[in-house]
């Protein structure tokens, strides 16, 4: 059965951004190794799963970006989490026409055929880790992710840790429903100063 | 000039004790004293304790049972061979600790200036966030265990600013716990 996987950049302190969602510190922290380990990653999911805020948000940025990250974050199919019956890329000024344009990634018609999962969060998750596939990603936006980690649906935590306590900020786990044991699966420390932490759940 | 260390078993959302202090998710055996990042290296690095009231009455002067493994005396036997600061604002004359109260920063400052080795900060909570709060933790050693426990007593918590690190050294252990070392950026 698929993997649900959460992968984040979070503080020693377990922030994935800052109060008023401030990323300044990521930024800070960013490394070519980083990127590299982030785009071997991407190629390993076959589904990406994300909430219609950061849908929108991705779907305007990533058709056009020349970033080796862009290649599978384009690649990839998307299910996105609304309460909508459909999602509406016209009113966000992205049209079928902007997306098929010189400049955007021949994969661009992914974000235009991206799925809805409009039931509730627990039951759309576990139906997709029944069909075939790579496994699943999610990385955002932080409401998302809190949602997610409260399901218990988890099945392996991608951190990577930078050097910094923010003190505050949206928390990765703070809506856990119980007491979680986990191996640790990887560790990759990088120059730059951030390091990978890859954990299994146990007991899932 | 000597530095500030603490060395702490933190799960990995960031809780040095569950709910009702538990530590039992805590790992004490295997590899944790070996190697150049152990814990034993640590004690060689050190020869000066702070500790706040609360954890010095239950662990400055504890004495493991008769029964203990060698290796735990051993431990406690080093433990108690350093200098001990006492943190609070009820001195007592035990003899076997120095107390300290008032001007923590300066006292702190005094200290550092003196020869000697690294300083390990032992807790409790309160002291570790007086002394995050005014920046005066040079060394942050954390053993981050593979556990998420929800809910407990954080280590980072009651102060308002960042804290930017610089990663020093960063190991696994075959037990999940990985050890992350940062300097504090000032």
């Amino acid at each position: 059965m698929r993997k649900l996987i959460l992968k984040v950049s979070m503080s020693v302190d377990g922030f994935m951004a800052g109060p008023n969602g401030e990323m300044d510190w990521f930024f800070k922290s960013r490394s070519e190794e980083g990127a590299a380990w982030l785009t071997d990653t991407l190629w390993q999911m076959g589904l990406h799963i994300m909430g219609s805020r950061t849908f929108y948000t991705m779907a305007s940025h990533w058709p056009f970006s020349k970033d080796a990250v862009a290649e599978p974050m384009n690649a990839i199919p998307k299910v996105v989490f609304t309460s909508k019956d459909k999602l509406d890329l016209q009113a966000k000024g992205l049209n079928a026409q902007a997306l098929k344009d010189a400049n955007a990634s021949p994969d661009a018609h992914t974000w235009a055929e991206a799925q809805i999962a409009n039931g509730g969060l627990a039951e759309e998750i576990k139906k997709l880790k029944q069909q075939p596939g790579k496994d699943i990603l999610a990385q955002g936006g932080a409401s998302f992710v809190e949602s997610l980690v409260a399901t218990g649906l988890i099945d392996e935590y991608r951190l990577v840790i930078h050097p910094v306590v923010l003190g505050t900020g949206l928390p990765v786990f703070s809506k856990l429903p119980k007491p979680t044991d986990l191996q640790l699966v990887e560790h990759i420390p990088f120059k730059a100063g951030t390091v990978v932490h890859i954990y299994r759940a146990l007991g899932n | 000039m000597r530095k500030i260390v603490l060395d702490l078993a933190v799960t990995l959302d960031g809780f040095i004790e569950g709910p009702n202090g538990e530590i039992d998710w805590c790992i004490m055996d295997g590899d944790i004293m070996d190697g150049e990042s152990g814990f034993g290296a640590f004690l060689n690095s050190i020869d000066a304790i702070f500790y706040g009231r609360v954890s010095y009455d239950l662990w400055g002067q504890f004495q493991p049972d008769s029964n203990a493994a060698a290796a735990e005396q051993q431990l406690w036997q080093t433990v108690h061979s350093k200098k001990k600061y006492v943190f609070s604002h009820q001195p007592k004359d035990d003899g076997k600790a120095t107390y300290i109260h008032g001007d923590i920063a300066a006292q702190v400052a005094a200290i550092k200036q003196q020869p000697g080795k690294n300083i390990w900060l032992y807790g409790g909570g309160k002291l570790i966030t007086t002394f995050i709060a005014q920046g005066l933790i040079d060394v942050y050693r954390l053993a981050v265990h593979p556990v998420l426990l929800g809910e407990g007593k954080p280590l980072f918590s009651g102060f308002k600013n960042r804290v930017g690190l610089s990663l020093i050294n960063s190991t696994s252990h075959k037990s999940g716990v990985v050890l992350l070392e940062y300097a504090a950026v000032k």
